[in-house]
């Protein structure tokens, strides 16, 4: 009887799956289907029902390195994001003072508005070779002439660890909130240790945190494009700029399409797989 | 000091490693505040001396007036759009159990994982393709441009809502019901007050993934519109002068009053 | 180049309206009314944003085309996005574009995909001002540049003479180079290595040679190699002459030489896409961007030399801005169908083999 009076599922859903079909899943089935075309230099491209364009991506030595690479760069970030948001997360977490807590999480949240170009630039020159960090290791005599730091791979996971912690913290935080001080202070009064305390007690309880924060992050950083192309440079080749160029530089729309496809499948791949691992683990979240 | 914290013995440890998580999400855009104040023509550390010469650069050029006014605009009807298809969407999930819930669930999560370039590309060509079916233009048209922000947004809202929804107590609901509430006022005056600090920071969220989208947009401006990031982008192809870091100060100055405005109404610290 | 489709004037019916109506103004009695006066509407500009925008607005826009009473609107975008759009809309019925601006390579890439429109030349009566060696049927040039050896004077004393001090092992980590100039750099060590502007094969071992002996720096935009200057993290690097004499306005320790295998020639100016809508703003504009003042108006503006022969430049800012008559002699201009017909390949061994 109640039931029939609640709005049935899907025309709640409705308007959302009809505004994701026209602004995204449908674009996309076109893009697929560029993907199956072929390259030519006078038209955009010729229609075909080919997979060369997979074929070239995956019998090339080189893309699958960048491929690699793009996929190495997201789990070391994201696992740095991690291993930084938890404390982060917890500190913020546990804040009692409301004024101080708001202000923190504001700190978070608006470095995010700078958005990642003008981020870039910011970086330029704390990590150039006469930028801030270098004029500070110099002057407290850790090191005698500057270290290169700008454009290589350390600054790219340096910047991308700083535009992708706000996501971890805040998505931990929330999770955190939701825990009862009570369990920790129960297992630190019945004389855990604090790391026992915290990888018996907290951590169970925080999985659904680390998950998604963790899941959001290696997309984010999957996905990067300013980021590797202005403070890694252009010898740091990751896939969305290397797309991006295919795109709109080369106009060689299949190839872009399919390595894009690639992309896709690849980040879509490891959240099913991680979903799959911790809900074994876990149970489900 | 929280209790918890003060017993943990690598306290330092502890304050240290948070100290450094907020050194790298601060540290870019303290060196962005300072360096709008450099003199030097081209972006570059040590400052050759200070100016405020940059705020009315950033000031006098229409595209970064124009640009931040449109950003704002579609922010705020990408967060309201979300909103409104979002939380019904949101409800759907976390209150119904039925088929092929997983794959809708992914679907409004799939903004997330296509790159904003490729989302921004196929988007134009499908609006382009529509026209020569139907001739109705969404290329270069506001509505367009708003279509594809509030996809965007989208699997913000969904998420952060859907989760605060499994997190409510649905016993307060049933109590609700079992008083003689209806379901829309029972969503009115009991569920939807519970997740109130979900929907802000959903919209939050919303507001911030559209206010900086530069990828995504590239494609889907059009003659006489540009946002923010583009102006931005476009400044940068001619000169890498300290102007761009004082657009990011004054445009973070505005919206950040706004946000501890909107602290006093809703308390951020209790919104995550 | 073949494909020559610069039209031989005709005299349709609208031309023979525009000639009477102009003879209508020479009459003493509507001597006050400009020739031209029917010209209106609005026109919409496909352009680079930023500083070229606003230098276009300023010296030319501004002062000869919305005086005229044409409402302008801007649909500005990296030319990268601006061609991907063009190329996106061709099959549509309306033309959301007017005027483009663009390269000389890139007009000629745009051209042969089919997405401008020839120009009538019967309309551009300035079009014979342009220098000879920069006429294309696709594209009205109103300035050009070349791409010349930068270096940092306090580091490099003794200037640059040759595309091959970029090869030189003194300058070891300190030769920067930009990215998105992949081609110049191909056709740099072409030239150096006894090949041409039409061949380019001897240029890829020559590049190898290069990333061995210096290590070259790479940025990803001009600014950020200008950043790279000021930082001193390079010394050298091969750039358009414009963009180093504005670099050198803006305070950055640069100078720039002329190699001597000769600048590579890159141009600039503005086509009419297919299917625009105000022609009649549209031929005006273009027309006008060939004056003499507005040439030497956006010459200055932009640091580039003027492509007309007539340009009201004064001797001073000319010296300046201009090439010699010796270095103009030795310019190298690209050969754009084989470029056009390689630059994917080059792309791809650029990405492989000087980014890997």
């Amino acid at each position: 009887m109640r039931h029939d009076a609640e709005p049935r599922p899907f025309s709640l859903l409705s308007p959302a799956l009809l505004v994701i079909t026209i602004g995204l899943l449908l674009p996309m089935a076109m893009m697929f289907r560029f993907s199956l075309n072929r390259y030519s230099a006078n038209e955009l491209m010729t229609q075909a029902l080919t997979f060369s364009n997979y074929a070239r991506f995956f019998g090339d030595a080189f893309y699958l390195g960048i491929l690699g690479k793009t996929i190495a760069v997201a789990l070391a970030s994201t696992f740095v994001a991690l291993v930084l948001g938890v404390p982060a997360a917890y500190f913020l977490a546990r804040l009692s003072a409301p004024r101080l807590k708001s202000a923190l999480i504001l700190m978070t949240v608006i470095p995010l508005l700078m958005g990642n170009s003008v981020r870039t630039a910011g970086w330029m020159v704390l990590l150039g070779d006469r930028g801030l960090c270098n004029a500070i290791l110099i002057f407290l005599g850790i090191s005698d002439e500057p270290l290169r730091i700008l454009y290589t791979g350390k600054a790219v996971l340096i910047a991308l660890v700083g535009a992708i912690l706000p996501y971890m913290i805040i998505s931990l935080q929330s999770v955190l909130e939701g825990i009862e001080r009570v369990y920790e202070e129960a297992a630190l009064t019945l004389g855990a240790h604090p790391a026992t305390m915290f990888r018996r007690v907290l951590l169970p309880m925080l999985m659904p945190g680390i998950f998604s924060g963790s899941l959001l992050c290696f997309i984010l950083a999957m996905n990067a494009y300013a980021t590797p192309l202005l403070i890694g440079g252009p010898t740091f080749q990751m896939m969305a700029p290397l797309v991006y160029q295919q795109l709109t530089k080369v106009f060689d729309w299949p190839f872009a399409s399919s390595m894009a496809f690639v992309l896709m499948s690849v980040t879509l791949a490891s959240l099913v797989l991680s979903s799959v691992f911790i809900q074994r683990r876990y149970g489900r979240l | 000091m929280a209790v918890g914290l003060r017993a943990l013995p690598g306290r330092t440890a502890f304050l240290a490693s948070v100290g450094l998580a907020y050194l790298l999400v601060l540290a870019p855009l303290i060196a962005v505040f300072w360096v709008s104040f450099f003199r030097n023509k081209i972006i570059a550390f040590p400052p050759q001396g200070y100016t405020l010469a940059w705020f009315a650069n950033a000031w006098s050029l229409d595209d970064f007036r124009n640009g931040f006014v449109l950003s704002l605009e579609i922010g705020v009807v990408a967060t309201i759009g979300s909103l409104l298809i979002g939380v019904p969407a949101a409800l759907a999930l976390a209150r119904h159990d039925f088929r092929g819930r997983e794959a809708i669930s992914a679907a409004l999560m799939s903004p997330l994982i296509v790159p904003g370039i490729v989302a921004g590309t196929a988007v134009y060509m499908f609006y382009i393709e529509i026209e020569t079916w139907t001739d109705v233009q969404l290329a270069a048209t506001l509505p367009g441009l708003c279509l594809a922000h509030v996809v965007l947004a989208l699997p913000w809202t969904v998420r952060l809502v859907t989760a605060s929804l499994v997190g409510v107590n649905r016993l307060v609901e049933e109590a609700a019901m079992t008083l003689g509430a209806g379901p829309a006022l029972t969503l009115w005056r009991v569920t939807l007050p519970m997740i109130r600090p979900a929907i802000v920071a959903g919209g939050l969220f919303s507001f911030v993934v559209s206010f900086v989208d530069l990828e995504k947009s590239l494609f889907l401006v059009g003659p006489g519109r540009m946002t923010l990031p583009i102006a931005i982008i476009n400044y940068l192809e001619w000169s890498i002068d300290p102007t761009i870091a004082a657009v990011a100060t004054i445009q973070i100055v505005i919206i950040s009053a706004a946000l501890l405005l909107t602290d006093r109404f809703v308390r951020l610290s209790r919104v995550f | 180049m073949a494909d020559t489709r610069a039209e031989a004037p005709t005299l349709s019916r609208r031309r023979l309206l525009e000639i009477t109506g102009a003879a209508a103004a020479a009459l003493p009695v509507y001597g006050a009314i400009p020739a031209r006066a029917d010209i209106g509407g609005e026109l919409t500009i496909a352009n680079w944003g930023g500083d070229w925008n606003d230098r276009c607005v300023q010296v030319f826009e501004a002062p000869v085309i919305e005086k005229k009473g044409i409402k302008l609107v801007h649909d500005l975008q990296p030319v990268p996005e601006r061609k991907a759009k063009l190329l996106a809309e061709q099959h549509l019925p309306r033309g959301t574009i007017d005027v483009v601006h663009l390269s000389d390579a890139d007009a000629y890439e745009m051209n042969e995909r089919g997405v401008l429109e020839p120009l009538d030349l019967s309309r551009l009566p300035n079009y014979q001002n342009i220098r000879s060696n920069l006429r294309l049927p696709h594209l009205v040039t109103w300035i050009f540049g070349g791409i010349v050896m930068m270096y940092n004077p306090n580091k490099i004393t003794e200037p640059p003479t040759s595309f091959t001090d970029l090869w030189n092992p003194k300058y070891a980590g300190r030769v920067g180079l930009m990215d998105q100039l992949y081609f110049n750099y191909i056709y740099a060590a072409s030239l150096t290595n006894g090949g041409t502007m039409g061949d380019v094969q001897k240029a890829f071992p020559a590049l190898l040679e290069l990333k061995k002996a210096v290590q070259p720096r790479l940025y990803a935009s001009h600014q950020t190699l200008a950043a790279g200057f000021a930082n001193e993290e390079v010394w050298i690097s091969a750039e358009y002459s414009a963009r180093i004499i504005q670099w050198i306005k803006e305070g950055l320790p640069v100078q720039w030489s002329y190699p001597k295998e000769g600048a590579v020639v890159v141009s600039f100016g503005a086509s009419l896409p297919k299917r625009g809508k105000n022609r009649d703003a549209a031929y005006f504009y273009l027309n006008e961007m060939l004056s003499p003042q507005v040439t030497a108006g956006i010459a200055e503006a932009t640091s580039y030399a003027p492509g007309t022969t007539n340009s009201a430049l004064s001797p001073d800012l000319r010296a300046r801005l201009d090439f010699t008559p010796e270095q103009s002699a030795k310019m190298n201009f690209a050969d754009y169908a084989y470029a056009a017909k390689n630059d994917s390949s080059w792309v791809e061994w650029w990405n492989k083999n000087m980014k890997g």
